[in-house]
């Protein structure tokens, strides 16, 4: 045993050694930062132009008076729902010909009007593209009831006070905790998802160097295939920790330069500090199994191609176990929450949510160690694979390469 | 050197009936292999006789279908591995790692400290004079000097026994020679050591025992001398006359190339010939006892067609050194 874990480590050494003293690591840490600059680059401009493309604007052509109403009672309105509820308002003084400028209104490509409102607060009229009981005829009603009602109001003479409620704060209320610690579930689940779907998939590749460049012959004379395919992807763990605690240190110091306010996530059930370890080992364990899986497939592939080939339906698969953890984080106790604990790919996903989401901790002791089982299993899988494909060692059956003497 | 468990038998390799098939067809086909211990031992055959099948399934690199094998007396061929070095055909290293890692790395997947490895791979590539690589990475030498250096990986961890699959292939003259010396060296500090080749000098000059291995199958097994007797020395005669009574002492199956008699030395030995020789005016101008090399015996063995497939498989190899 002793010699077993000593192979596995001059392996992963090597690997750990040969991946952060290259060139590709300094891309690989940078690889984040290139994302989240991509993606914020890209999301301004969608944002900027999602809204120029889908914000609604209704023209309204009304007296000075009416304008004034109707933008007073839409501005007290959006104080308390949201801004895209409520279509925006462009008021227009009455022309000589409002049909005319209706229609000019209408069919000019350069605006983004869908309908135009005539008649002002007392005799609306809506005209464009939107049906009676739509939700823009609806919010538009809306506007004008508010307006008519603070015209009355104003009119009776009553003077009119606006709502307001007490409000007294207790600490905890089972609702909002729960739905809080849900939301801190998810976060973790994500994190430990896009973590291990960013940085697992370099193991599909892994063994082509050893393939390519023969150094797997001198490997397998020397040491057991498990420790090979052990000390990679412990390997490949370590150095994605490494990159994880660096890209980690790099955000907590940017924050500190930059001053920003740090994203406010509820506390989960089992505590912050339980919950990062728990998030860590969970990462790890996740990792592990991928890995190992990965590891053991991708040992198969002769070429770059092959890997390529390999990695949609891998990934698909990790969306589909991450739909599954994320569908029953919420339903921990339910047959389906089970099921996801118990399934080896899910189960770490599936205990991060459960982290999140109640206190016990003997539950993730259990699946600790059924996952580690599993790691197991799966290196042992993988190198059987790769003992009976690529060596060709094992019963003649399953071969389909001659044999090169 | 480590533990030596079960080695009483006073062999480093012991195999029976090894048989392994890829496709149905058997590469390996029943060989029986003992190889003593501190011994120089070839296996030698053409390519796709199922050398280095052979050497891959004693390695445990691969498990046999049927056989038994014992390394080093472990059965299962893993557990001797700190005590064996393999060369592989194939030569494999990383093309980034710097030399003396290189090296250094090979031995401590052998249970070699790092940094006893490093020391010895230092002093290796210096006193061969490649001093200057020490901190160079393995994509920056030449072929010979690559192989020279995944065969210092191999014996950097003072193995027991070397296994060595074509070590000659792809070096020119010189590093062939220097390879030689190291085999020779690593035998007179008691190493056993075991290579493939189809090259018979090498196995002529090197081997105190051979294999020779054609289709899968063990031809022929003992020691280079025992591969020799399988024939009978080559007698060459030359006469100043053409014929006599004498012509009756020649044995059958002789004949006569440009005035050469060319024969086998009969079983009464060269006594009974010279006097029938001389007895009847002859006129011996020549007369010479030939042994036969391996070559001759490897012929004799496995047959013409194996001896012509090695004979194009050296070719192959002297082509690729250039």
């Amino acid at each position: 045993m002793m010699n077993f874990l000593h192979a596995a480590w001059v392996i992963g050494r090597r690997d750990f050694v040969a991946s952060v003293w290259s060139r590709s690591f300094f891309f690989f840490l940078m690889g984040p930062l290139i994302i989240i600059g991509i993606s914020a680059g890209f999301g301004s401009i969608t944002q900027t132009v999602a809204r120029q493309n889908t914000q609604t604007v209704i023209a309204v052509i009304a007296s000075k008076q009416d304008q004034q109403a109707i933008a007073e009672a839409r501005t007290r309105l959006l104080a308390g729902i949201q801004d895209r509820a409520i279509p925006a308002l462009d008021y227009l003084d009455p022309g000589p010909d409002v049909d005319r400028q209706v229609s000019d209104l209408l069919h000019a490509r350069d605006k983004r009007v869908i309908a135009v409102l005539t008649g002002g607060v007392n005799q609306p009229h809506l005209f464009g593209a939107v049906g009676e009981g739509d939700a823009t005829h609806q919010q538009l009603e809306l506007v004008l009831d508010e307006a008519r009602q603070q015209r009355a109001v104003e009119r009776s003479g009553i003077t009119w006070k606006p709502a307001e409620i007490p409000v007294t704060t207790i600490a905890e209320a089972a609702g909002p905790v729960a739905a809080a610690h849900a939301v801190t579930a998810t976060v973790g689940q994500l994190i430990v998802f896009f973590l291990t779907v960013l940085l697992s998939g370099m193991l599909l590749s892994n063994l082509l160097e050893e393939k390519s460049n023969k150094v797997i012959e001198v490997l397998a004379a020397a040491v057991p295939v498990d420790a090979i395919f052990l000390g990679k992807i412990v390997s490949m763990l370590a150095i994605s920790l490494t990159g994880i605690t660096i890209w980690c240190t790099a955000g907590f110091l940017a924050n500190l330069a930059l001053n920003t306010h740090s994203i406010s996530i509820p506390e989960p059930a089992v505590g912050w500090g339980w919950f990062t370890a728990l998030c860590i080992l969970y990462f790890s364990v996740n990792y592990l199994l991928l890995g190992a899986l990965f590891l053991g497939i991708g040992s198969q592939a002769s070429s770059v191609r092959e890997i390529q080939t390999m990695s949609m339906p891998i990934t698909v698969g990790q969306m589909l176990i991450f739909a599954l953890a994320g569908t029953a984080a919420g339903v921990y106790n339910s047959p389906l929450g089970l099921f996801a604990a118990l399934f080896p790919f899910s189960s770490p996903l599936m205990m991060v949510g459960r982290a999140g989401q109640t206190p016990e901790l003997w539950p993730h002791l259990v699946a600790f160690l059924w996952q580690a089982l599993w790691v197991w299993l799966v290196i042992r899988f993988g190198s059987a694979l790769f003992r009976r494909n690529v060596l060709k060692s094992g019963p003649a059956f399953r071969r389909t390469k001659a044999a090169r003497s | 050197m480590g533990d030596n468990p079960t080695v009483h038998t006073g062999l480093a390799i012991e195999a029976r009936g090894l048989v392994k098939s890829f496709d149905g067809k058997r590469a390996v086909d029943g060989i029986d292999i003992a190889v003593p211990q501190g011994s120089i031992y070839g296996i030698l055959g053409p390519n796709g006789a199922g050398k280095t099948t052979t050497l891959r399934v004693l390695l445990g690199i691969i498990d046999p279908d049927e056989g038994s094998r014992r390394l080093l007396g472990h059965e299962r061929p893993l557990e001797a591995a700190r005590q064996v070095g393999y060369l592989p055909e194939e030569r494999g290293l990383y093309p980034s790692m710097k030399t003396r890692e290189a090296i250094a790395f090979m031995g401590a997947l052998r249970g070699l400290p790092l940094r006893e490895g490093r020391k010895r791979a230092e002093v290796m590539l210096r006193d061969i004079g490649l001093g200057g690589y020490v901190d160079k990475p393995v994509k920056s030498l030449s072929k010979g000097m690559a192989q020279t250096v995944q065969l210092f990986g191999t014996i950097v961890h003072h193995p027991r026994l070397i296994v060595l699959d074509e070590p000659f292939s792809g070096l020119d003259a010189i590093n062939q020679a220097r390879l030689e010396n190291m085999i020779r060296a690593q035998a007179a500090e008691g190493a056993t050591i075991i290579f493939s080749t189809h090259v018979i000098a090498h196995a002529e000059r090197l081997c105190e025992r051979i294999a020779i291995i054609a289709h899968g199958k063990v031809r022929f097994e003992g020691s280079v001398a025992e591969a020799r007797e399988r024939l009978r020395p080559h007698v060459r005669l030359r006469t100043r006359s053409p014929d006599g009574p004498w012509r009756a002492a020649l044995p059958p199956g002789m004949h006569q190339v440009d005035g050469l008699w060319s024969f086998e030395l009969p079983r009464s030995g060269i006594e009974p010939l010279l006097k029938a020789l001389i007895d009847g005016h002859a006129g011996i101008e020549e007369l010479s006892i030939e042994r036969p090399g391996l070559h001759d015996a490897f012929v004799a063995i496995a047959g013409e067609e194996a001896a012509r497939e090695l004979q194009e498989s050296a070719v192959v190899q002297a082509e690729a050194a250039e």
